[in-house]
């Protein structure tokens, strides 16, 4: 369930938003929807440099004193390949954190959960902050909690894919049993898809492609800001029961004669 | 006229020639030479990661294989 407060490695963060850097248009657009959503949480990949190109340093563009940086390990096919990411991010950042993703399947960019364990453990081991993507897989989830993640990052749907939440099941699961915060990531394509996984009782979500494609980035972050802040607000007041039939909301009684 | 042999490194996948006189010493000299903006790059040399603080004095041989990396978008 859901923490008064969302600590994740102890650093406590007031938005439940992560924030991802992917697919905008330019870093000017990129910046005024990290600022709009009031993120504390930012992911960054790690590439090859252009010999041709080197292109603006993305890093400039994030203010760090507000945001956790968070490097992912895209682009890895297995867990050797994460680690080396991981230890060239840790390097070139000076942070510690990671967001572990392993997803050699093109089509639907599945997370591979082998792979991802195996990354974990090495990674934990080495000292990293480990926030692993991965499916929702209740079972898996609570092995990577046992070995020391400090999240876990289950998907809504397939990445990109602004399906909103089709592991609802799992997820309740996950949820459930979760000792450590539960992330959910990928796959969420508008505000309400958000405020559906807070209301789930989920800690956080991670966005990027939601807003990186919406036509006004900067509006969609605030849409997401407020669906997240709001759904949250909601889960601490304590909201009442579902059920099957109706209970009057005005008095039963003094009715006109 | 006698021909200069070059002298190759291999960056990013890509060979890069170099004459004798011109050939990068160390990392630090070949982020030089390419222009990359230094801050924040990071590199590995035939796969052997090097720490940042390394970067100026670690020596290069034709030959290696070098993999220079930063920060980009993503999600």
């Amino acid at each position: 369930m859901m923490q008064d407060t969302l600590v994740i490695a102890g650093r406590e963060f007031s938005s439940r938003l992560f924030v991802g850097t992917g697919k905008f248009s330019d870093s000017g657009a990129m910046r005024a929807a990290i600022e709009a959503s009031g993120t504390e949480m930012v992911t960054v990949a790690l590439r090859r440099v252009d010999i041709a190109n080197p292109g603006d340093d993305i890093l400039a563009a994030i203010d760090r004193s507000r945001a956790q940086l968070l490097p992912n390990t895209s682009g890895a096919r297995d867990a050797d390949e994460a680690v080396r990411i991981a230890r060239l991010a840790r390097e070139a950042s000076g942070v510690e954190w990671v967001k572990l993703e392993i997803h050699p399947d093109p089509n639907y960019l599945l997370p591979d959960p082998v792979e991802t364990f195996k990354a974990a453990e090495i990674l934990v081991k080495e000292g990293f902050v480990v926030l692993p993507y991965v499916n929702a897989d209740p079972v898996l989830c609570l092995r990577l909690q046992e070995i020391g993640t400090a999240t876990v990052m289950p998907l809504g749907s397939p990445i990109g894919s602004n399906q909103g939440i089709r592991t609802r099941a799992n997820l309740e699961i996950i949820i459930e049993q979760a000792t450590v915060p539960v992330v959910v990531d990928a796959g969420l394509g508008l505000p309400s898809h958000a405020a559906d996984a807070i209301e789930m009782g989920a800690d956080a979500v991670l966005v990027n492609t939601a807003l990186a494609v919406a036509r006004d980035p900067t509006a969609m972050a605030k849409a997401f800001r407020l669906a997240v802040e709001a759904a949250a607000i909601g889960v601490k007041a304590g909201p009442g029961e579902s059920q099957r039939t109706a209970e009057a909301s005005s008095p039963l009684t003094g009715f006109l004669g | 006229m006698t021909e200069t042999p070059l002298l190759t490194i291999i960056v990013n996948g890509e060979t890069v020639s170099f004459s004798l006189e011109d050939f990068p010493g160390s990392v630090g000299a070949l982020i030089t030479v390419l222009a990359f903006p230094e801050e924040h790059v990071v590199a590995e040399v035939n796969g052997e990661l090097v720490k940042r603080s390394d970067i100026a004095s670690r020596s290069l041989t034709p030959g290696d294989k070098v993999e220079l990396v930063r920060f980009v978008g993503g999600g």
